[in-house]
């Protein structure tokens, strides 16, 4: 384990492993829920988009049948990104060589956003809660870019370029 | 999500039910870019989002108007379009949920089924498939990519594909690019010529005898009663640097309300 990582604990372990396995059971269930998200992924004008879409969806369907830590839910979408990543490549849909990091930037930017927009749809979407994550991940964000400042220099098309 | 952003930090043991497709490598897992990724979408979509909904909007414009400012009208996501999503989560999925881990291995093929029969499809002549949806992404490349070697595949991906928010752009600056105010600077590296030239043209174009600038050409009296800018309040979109939350509104703001109101 790294500096600044916290082991999960046995219960977020628990409840990740049933949230996964109650995402596998949406993902390679037979009938329409397997259809639906093949076709999410073959449909969808790109296939990181289609694919980020189909992690909001499964990860929304699991989040109606069970609670989950919101810690657990980035774990768990994770994974299920990871599932449908791979089965797109076992399809073929995907060549593993193109899974870059670039590729997990698209996916995970689509899952968020369709997420997002999901829950607002269902009116789920709680502006309070949500300001106050923003500006959460805000503040995680400029700690982030704290130690990469001092190789930053000139304007932003430089630094754009790193 | 509240403790988002904490689970950045939290470990997991690996969870490999048996049933997951594991004979491929799990490469998003053990990349740990996906977190960060997330949470800085949480951070630009989210932050779209409260805006939006803060001047009396949906989020779903804000998030909509926020993923068109990175990638432009072709996303799908941008006109709205995440019918698919809520198809699936009506029409299928409560089932699902009831299924049993008994079918899981018939479940898992007809998934793969799914997909591989579309693959296939994709990778015949034209002219052996009928289905619309792969029409149409064959149509955007998918034939070109299937039938590439891999190192070709993935220059052919990344030349039809929409980035995300950190494409192009070198690990280190990633994340400070992403809140620093400076995200918009992946768009301008990459689109910057094409707005440059799209807004070259928009202003050297005429309408009634008035420029993209708003200045009156030499074509006198040709439109209507008073040949004005028909649309003084919608100016060419300039590309501007988002260093704050205000600025990031004031885009938002720019792009909702692109239309012009009539007033009587």
């Amino acid at each position: 384990m790294q500096q600044g990582e916290v082991q999960a604990t046995p219960e977020e372990e628990a409840q990740l492993e049933q949230g996964f396995d109650a995402a596998l059971k949406v993902i390679h269930a037979p009938g329409k829920a397997g259809d639906n998200i093949a076709s999410m992924v073959l449909d969808a004008q790109q296939v990181q988009q289609g694919i980020g879409q189909a992690v909001a969806t499964v990860l929304i369907t699991v989040e109606k049948q069970m609670q989950l830590t919101d810690d657990v839910k980035l774990a768990l979408a994770e994974r299920i990104t990871d599932e449908l990543v791979a089965l797109a490549i076992q399809a073929g849909a995907v060549a593993e060589d193109e899974v870059t990091d670039q590729m997990t930037d698209a996916l995970a930017s689509h899952a968020m956003s369709t997420y997002l927009a999901m829950k607002e749809s269902l009116g789920e979407l709680d502006k309070d809660e949500l300001s106050a994550n923003v500006q959460e991940a805000q503040a995680f964000m400029s700690q982030q870019q704290k130690p990469a400042a001092p190789a930053q220099s000139g304007g932003l098309l430089q630094r754009a370029r790193g | 999500m509240s403790g988002l952003v904490k689970g950045v930090k939290k470990v997991f043991k690996a969870v490999v039910p048996i049933k997951a497709v594991a004979n491929v490598v799990k490469k998003v897992v053990k990349s740990k870019v996906f977190k960060v990724v997330a949470i800085a979408a949480l951070a630009y979509f989210g932050g779209a989002a409260v805006m939006s909904m803060a001047g009396g909007g949906t989020a779903g414009a804000g998030i909509g108007s926020a993923w068109g400012g990175i990638q432009g009208a072709g996303s799908a996501l941008a006109s709205g379009n995440i019918g698919g999503a809520f198809s699936a989560l009506s029409n299928g999925f409560t089932a699902a949920g009831a299924t049993q881990a008994t079918t899981f291995a018939g479940g898992q093929a007809a998934a793969q089924a799914a997909i591989s029969g579309q693959t296939a499809a994709i990778g015949a002549t034209p002219g052996a498939y009928t289905g619309k949806a792969m029409e149409t992404f064959v149509a955007n490349g998918g034939n070109a990519i299937q039938a590439a070697t891999p190192v070709a595949a993935q220059t052919a991906t990344t030349a039809t594909s929409t980035p995300g928010l950190l494409a192009n752009i070198g690990d280190a600056s990633k994340a400070a690019l992403i809140t620093s105010g400076v995200n918009m600077a992946g768009q301008m590296v990459q689109g910057y010529a094409q707005q440059k030239q799209a807004e070259e043209q928009a202003a050297n174009r005429d309408y009634f005898g008035v420029n993209g600038k708003g200045q009156k050409t030499t074509l006198p009296g040709v439109g209507l009663l008073d040949p004005s800018n028909i649309m003084p309040q919608n100016p060419v979109p300039q590309l501007q640097p988002i260093k704050s939350l205000d600025d990031l509104i004031a885009k938002q703001q720019q792009t909702v309300n692109t239309y012009q109101k009539w007033s009587v």
